[in-house]
């Protein structure tokens, strides 16, 4: 623990990164009790109301409200417990799914392995958003919905990564021994490989949870993801792209916290890809 | 088209020039200065006329061109631009004095159940088709279905009651109703009685007639790619006199920033549903200005009375005190629109200016909440479309706030945003609880035309037919209403339903919706009220 931190420390860019994190993570926890004002209030007398230091701002909208008088901020702060649920939340169901079947292709081998990698070649093939589209014209839009979508669809990446991974650890003379001492196959996925593998997947997770924030914005985006009543960055870009003259922090301050989140988790799993990987470790 | 002697002479000298690198100078040197200044130096209407085509941007886009097979308001306004029926209506609307002549030159009633239509001579389609009494025919028996046997008409309601039309010679014309029909001259006026050639429309095929439209109107059909441009040129030969305007295109972007920005970067000269707050910079930007109206679309929301808690009326009169129209309308909407006390238009035939509007009073709709027995808070959802109609979601949104206002002890809302195809099926399914957005284009302009297709138990292709309020009384006075030629009678039935309306309401009662249109600065046009864009009322400035 004590090396872990000694390395975020030395790396500047991580440390920012870290930062921010912690700041976004922390307001989306505490959303309740940071946020100036209940996100779904309407206040129509204030609406499109500029930020606090524009011309007729006021302190009550800090960065101003929406088209319905909403509180900006306040929404902002909210906005981020749906982007992080739905990025960690897609990240976990893509990430058990990918490392499950990438497993299951490497140890079985034959018949099977071919059968997951070409569906997993098919769903490469296939550009994403159309997959969401047609997705959600059958089952519909909805917060959970777009968890669903990003969690299965994500499986991919993690499945081609632990295969390999697994097909080259499985030779390793510590596994070998293991074998001949007698180890179960779960205990030896469990206790020689999994471990040994987990490196890139952990980083491979730190940079899809960004990316399925992005994917969730762009699916709300579209009025295909979360509905209005609740308050999301992609919404709230939604929203403010019609409002872009004549009240354009409906949109800016939305993208910026989507982009300083986002910037922050590759800031962080990028040191986290140096750190764990024990040749860039060893050449600081 | 055959070269003139000038056009041939013209080309001759432009074939045997040879520029030394002197005279290249020369003649680019006098080209940039005739760029330059010929602006300044060109009579206005020469310029006007060799410039470029007027392009009009809606938000949605068109599936056909056949005048008679769809239901879309904007679909009715392209088309107008091609075809014409026998009678118009005038802007600002007026359906007692404001009817106008355009195919027919006169009217009058025979009988309660006939009326003769004196039509204009000389007249001809674009294929050169002569326009005759056998087209009016010809017409009403294609809208029923007996030209083409699988032509099957949208919105049957309106044009049931037209049995057919009888030539009497060869610009004079019977049209027989199978009921009296007080309002046959409305339906005159409508898109389903635009007068197509008969030869041309009995010998093609639908789906050819619906991408290769021809009518006898100020502009003939050039070319359509569907999604894409539709090319409209003037029709020199119009009866009316040739527009102004020689070429026009038709063209669809969603989103009201691009139609916007294209207005203001001379890619568009009219363009369909401004956003309220794009109003100003528009009009300060010197290059394009805005044409509003309240028009002839009346926003409402229908209480999905056949699901609990809107099968309660006390819960569906709080809605109406909840809605708080009046302040949605002023801050959202921009102060635009115009308030409707139930569901027939401020100037449509039966308003009735007595009745009130629903006044905002939260507290006495939580009270008839507490009344109304039901287990309180309920869950109210609201379903709505985005980006079809000004601020449609935005409405529906402040309405679900206001409710929302009463308190978490009253109410909760959630708010859902369909697709429009969903949002009919849903609607035809009778899927939906709570509040569904709606809005009518009351194209006839009398209290009919909205009451019976959203109230009468008669079946029809209309949304939501399966799920009316089925209220026997309301079917019998609007049988009453649509059955007599007294007006008088007439009007004073529809005050009476609308009181009925009022005290059980069916819908939370909203609003006409706002046209705002953004024009470019070369053209003087001005925004009609029933939401139909016709070039042949635009001019370019002098």
């Amino acid at each position: 623990m004590g090396e872990l931190w000694h390395s975020l420390r030395r790396g500047k860019a991580a440390c920012l990164g870290a930062a921010i994190l912690l700041v976004m993570v922390l307001s989306a926890v505490l959303a309740p009790v940071v946020a100036p004002h209940d996100p779904l209030q309407a206040e129509i007398t204030k609406r499109l109301r500029p930020p606090v230091w524009r011309e007729k701002g006021a302190a009550e909208n800090l960065l101003g409200s929406d088209q319905l008088g909403r509180d900006v901020l306040s929404r902002t702060i909210y906005g981020s417990r749906v982007s992080l649920m739905v990025g960690i939340i897609a990240v976990l169901i893509s990430g058990i799914l990918g490392v499950v079947l990438g497993m299951v292709s490497a140890f079985q081998g034959g018949r099977l392995d071919a059968l997951i990698m070409r569906i997993a070649d098919v769903q490469l093939a296939f550009p994403f958003i159309l997959l969401a589209i047609a997705v959600v014209a059958v089952v519909g839009g909805g917060l959970l919905n777009v968890i669903l979508i990003l969690g299965v669809t994500g499986w991919v990446s993690y499945a081609r990564v632990v295969r390999s991974q697994v097909l080259s650890v499985k030779e390793k003379e510590y596994v070998e021994a293991a074998r001949a001492l007698g180890s179960r196959s779960l205990v030896l996925i469990f206790r020689q490989i999994l471990p040994n593998v987990m490196t890139p997947v952990i980083v491979l997770a730190t940079f899809n949870v960004a990316s399925y924030m992005v994917a969730e914005a762009s699916l709300t985006f579209l009025g295909l993801g979360v509905q209005p009543a609740i308050p999301s960055w992609g919404i709230m870009l939604a929203d403010g792209r019609e409002y872009m003259r004549a009240g354009w922090w409906m949109a800016v301050f939305p993208g910026l916290a989507l982009m300083l989140t986002v910037l922050s988790i590759n800031l962080v799993g990028d040191w986290l890809r140096e750190y764990l990987d024990p040749r860039l470790r060893h050449t600081e | 088209m055959e070269t003139t002697d000038i056009e041939r002479a013209f080309l001759d000298k432009i074939h045997t020039i040879q520029f030394s690198r002197r005279g290249f100078v020369q003649v680019a040197t006098r080209a940039a200065v005739a760029a330059a200044v010929g602006p300044f130096i060109l009579p206005g209407r020469t310029l006007a006329q060799a410039q470029r085509p007027v392009v009009v941007i809606y938000g949605v886009p068109w599936d056909t061109l056949d005048p008679h097979n769809h239901i879309a308001t904007w679909i009715e306004s392209i088309t107008g631009n091609m075809f014409e029926q026998p009678v118009e209506m005038s802007s600002p609307i007026d359906p007692v004095n404001g009817w106008r002549p355009l195919l027919a030159t006169s009217w009058k009633r025979l009988n309660p159940t006939t009326m003769q239509f004196k039509l204009r001579e000389g007249v001809k389609f674009h294929n050169g088709e002569e326009f005759t009494a056998e087209a009016v025919k010809f017409t009403i028996d294609r809208i029923h279905g007996r030209v083409h046997k699988e032509f099957k008409g949208a919105v049957l309601s309106y044009y049931r009651i037209i049995d057919r039309a009888d030539p009497v010679d060869k610009y004079t014309v019977n049209v027989i109703t199978t009921q009296p029909d007080p309002i046959l001259l409305n339906r005159m006026s409508g898109f389903h009685t635009r007068i197509v050639p008969p030869k041309y429309y009995a010998t093609n095929s639908l789906a050819h007639v619906a991408t290769n439209p021809v009518g006898s109107g100020p502009y003939r059909f050039v070319s359509w790619v569907k999604d894409g441009d539709l090319v409209l040129e003037a029709n020199e030969q119009y009866w009316g006199g040739a527009p102004d305007i020689k070429k026009v295109i038709f063209r669809t972007a969603s989103e009201p920033s691009v139609r916007v920005s294209a207005l203001l970067a001379a890619d568009a000269d009219l363009v369909h549903a401004v956003p309220v707050e794009e109003i100003d910079f528009i009009n300060k930007s010197g290059k394009a200005y805005v044409s509003h109206t309240a028009s002839n679309r009346v926003a409402l929301w229908r209480l999905e009375r056949h699901k609990p808690p809107m099968n309660n009326q006390k819960v569906r009169q709080a809605m109406n005190y909840a809605a708080n129209m009046d302040g949605l309308l002023k801050t959202v909407y921009g102060g635009m629109g115009k308030r409707v006390s139930t569901m027939v238009g401020a100037w449509h035939f039966g308003h009735d200016d007595k009745i009130p509007f629903y006044p905002y009073d939260p507290n006495k709709a939580r009270a008839l909440l507490k009344e109304s027995g039901v287990s309180l808070p309920i869950q109210i959802n609201v379903h709505t479309i985005q980006g079809r109609y000004p601020k449609d979601k935005d409405m529906a949104e402040g309405i679900a706030a206001e409710v929302s206002k009463l308190g978490k002890d009253y109410v909760s809302t959630k708010v859902t945003v369909y697709e429009w195809g969903t949002h009919l099926k849903r609607q035809n399914a009778c899927e939906n609880d709570g509040i569904t957005h709606n809005s009518w284009g009351n194209w006839m302009f009398d209290a009919d035309m909205i009451l019976f297709p959203w109230l009468h138990t008669l079946p029809s292709t209309d949304p939501g037919a399966a799920c009316r309020p089925a209220k026997p009384e309301w079917d019998r006075l609007i049988d009453e209403a649509r059955t007599t030629l007294d007006q008088g009678k007439r009007k004073k039935v529809y005050s009476d339903l609308q009181r009925q309306l009022w005290d059980d309401p069916p819908f939370i009662f909203g609003h006409h919706v706002a046209d705002i249109m953004g024009v470019s600065s070369r053209l003087a046009w001005k925004v009609r009220q029933d939401e139909m864009v016709w070039l042949k009322e635009a001019r370019f400035k002098k």
